[in-house]
């Protein structure tokens, strides 16, 4: 690769910045799909077991100092 | 059309896929917590796998293509310094993201009425819903014209002997694709069917960036691009030309900073982690990753400028030729099964992005402008019923938008605008998590600025235009006084009006989920 000399450091910089991220972010996307299965066998496990809480649908009932309570 | 029979298959098979994948789905979700947040069982590379298809859009692709095309990598280092500084705040100390979190709250007005009012929450949810179904109206019309041109599709389609353009039909497609999706399974479905449409999605990409590089060659796409755009292209901060700037950059990082506290599909991504620590890690590795696929996707665009040069070609205007020289470009070099591939790519990342924030804004809507008005709470099938109903009606406000638009500025900068507005309401969330004097006074005096000053800058904006003056103050000005102006209503009205606080430490909170959950 050859790069404008007018253009100083930013040119090759860049270049190679952008090569790095592009390996890496290849390299990553793998790891997230072998992760993900896994996350996905526990979530639809843990669907399957629980039982639904019908209180839970984005209502805040009873004001009070500490909502967490 | 360049779309052979064996691209329509690929189309096909991956639709029948998902369908069926979402429908097994549907048989799990069964309350209104697994519809509108997953539940809060979603771990963390499930959780990121789908906020990477969530957050790349066709939209986004289009809009990030156009930048390529038009100032060339120039956004590379912008992205590299809001990395560094938002890495640390968000995926190391988990600033602001593990506490909300921590409140399981599902939305940022459901927090704001756990902090400060009812009223602020009604307030709050009206303004975030406009400001992101206004955002949301152009993602279908720009969709639909970047495919439009990908496929080499004619501008007018007959259709029972009616001309009609064929943008609109796609449009259609793409909605009652986002319709069919949102609605088996909620948010349950779409983290699950994101995950997968992200693989197709980053395989697509990775697969034609390759191609263009080995199409154009990458010398030449270099050395056109140091040519063309000069220091512009590489470096944002250049003084003259088409560069971005250090305010534009400064506005950039302190809307991502407030973005997070009030941008409704990213917490409702929150929400759904099933511990603090998680949506934290999920960050972490969200912008790394989030960073790679950008620059790939800029690629795109600079590609297509070394290949199609500077000139408008075709019939398009020189207002929308930025945004269709990738896709013009694509569909004269990519060569089928990969075309297949692309197309199942790019239609996916549509779907899976509208879905989410259709169901995101409807949440809204329903649960902070229509539920507390309701003297009884609704039943779980009514809420979710609600929500559905709202979704249809937004998709109906989409289509007809489409058929209306007509861009003006770029797409980049549509979008930004429009999230200029919601960021304002992430003052108040902030504030309330951290600072135990913040009060509904202070909390309702920094919403009004943040709507009056931006509307006020839009209308006297509008003014100059029609006079033909040149308005002196730009966008990303009125952005950051408007963000700093807040934070002094806010912290002034709060140390004046010395009301009661409903503040409580979400940090131990926070300790305390993630202790348990580590047990």
């Amino acid at each position: 690769m050859t790069f404008a000399a007018d253009i100083g450091f930013w040119s090759p910089f860049m270049f190679w910045f952008i090569v790095v991220n592009v390996i890496a972010t290849t390299a990553f996307t793998i790891v997230v799909i072998v992760g993900g299965f896994f996350d996905l066998r526990f979530l639809i496990k843990s669907l399957r077991e629980e039982t639904p809480d019908e209180t839970d649908d984005g209502r805040v009932s009873v004001p009070s100092k500490d909502p967490t309570l | 059309m360049n779309i052979t029979p064996i691209d329509w298959t690929i189309l096909a098979v991956s639709f029948v896929l998902f369908l069926a994948l979402a429908i097994y789905l549907n048989g799990l979700c069964r309350s209104v917590a697994d519809y509108l947040v997953s539940g809060r069982k979603i771990r963390l590379w499930l959780g990121m796998g789908a906020g990477i298809a969530g957050e790349i859009g066709l939209v986004t692709i289009v809009g990030i293509c156009e930048q390529g095309y038009l100032r060339g990598f120039g956004f590379v280092l912008i992205g590299l310094l809001t990395m560094l500084i938002l890495v640390p705040l968000f995926g190391v100390c988990g600033f602001g993201i593990q506490r909300f979190r921590a409140t399981k709250a599902m939305s940022v007005s459901q927090y704001v009425e756990m902090r400060y009012n009812r009223r602020l929450r009604v307030a709050t949810g009206m303004l975030n819903s406009a400001a992101g179904v206004l955002q949301m109206c152009i993602f279908p019309i720009v969709g639909a014209g970047f495919l439009r041109v990908l496929t080499g599709a004619p501008e007018h389609t007959s259709v029972a002997g009616w001309l009609v353009p064929t943008t609109w039909l796609i449009m259609g497609v793409l909605l009652a694709c986002a319709v069919i999706f949102t609605f088996l399974g909620g948010y349950l479905t779409l983290i699950v069917t994101n995950f997968f449409q992200m693989i197709i999605i980053m395989g697509a990409i990775i697969g034609v960036v390759f191609f263009v590089v080995e199409h154009v060659g990458l010398q030449t796409i270099w050395s056109n691009l140091e040519k063309t755009k000069g220091l512009d292209g590489f470096y944002p901060f250049v003084a003259e030309g088409n560069s971005y700037g250090m305010i534009w950059f400064a506005w950039l990082l302190t809307m991502s900073i407030l973005l997070q506290f009030s941008y409704g599909p990213y917490l409702q991504r929150y929400a759904s982690m099933d511990k603090p620590r998680t949506a934290s890690l999920s960050y972490l590795f969200g912008s790394f990753f989030g960073n790679g696929r950008t620059f790939l996707i800029l690629f795109l665009g600079v590609g297509a400028l070394a290949a199609m040069g500077t000139e408008t070609h075709g019939e398009f205007s020189e207002k929308l030729w930025p945004s269709m020289a990738t896709p013009l470009y694509l569909s004269a070099i990519i060569p089928p099964i990969l075309m297949g591939v692309l197309l199942a790519g790019l239609l996916w990342a549509d779907v899976s992005t509208t879905d989410q924030y259709l169901l995101s804004w409807s949440t809204s809507i329903v649960n902070d402008c229509v539920c507390p008005f309701l003297k009884d709470p609704l039943s779980p099938s009514s809420h979710i019923a609600a929500v559905k109903l709202t979704i249809v009606i937004l998709c109906a406000l989409f289509f007809l938008f489409g058929t209306w638009y007509q861009p003006t500025i770029p797409i980049w900068e549509y979008l930004w605008l429009c999230a200029n507005i919601i960021g304002g309401s992430g003052i108040i969330v902030l504030f309330g998590m951290y600072w135990r004097r913040a009060n509904t006074t202070g909390a309702t005096a920094a919403v009004a600025v943040s709507v009056v000053l931006p509307i006020t800058d839009l209308i006297a904006r509008r003014v100059w235009l029609s006079h033909d003056w040149q308005y002196p103050i730009k966008p990303e000005v009125t952005g950051l006084f408007t963000y700093a102006l807040a934070v002094a209503v806010l912290v002034f009205f709060s140390l004046l009006s010395k009301k009661e606080t409903k503040y409580w430490d979400l940090g131990k909170v926070v300790r305390e989920m993630n202790k348990a959950a580590s047990l």
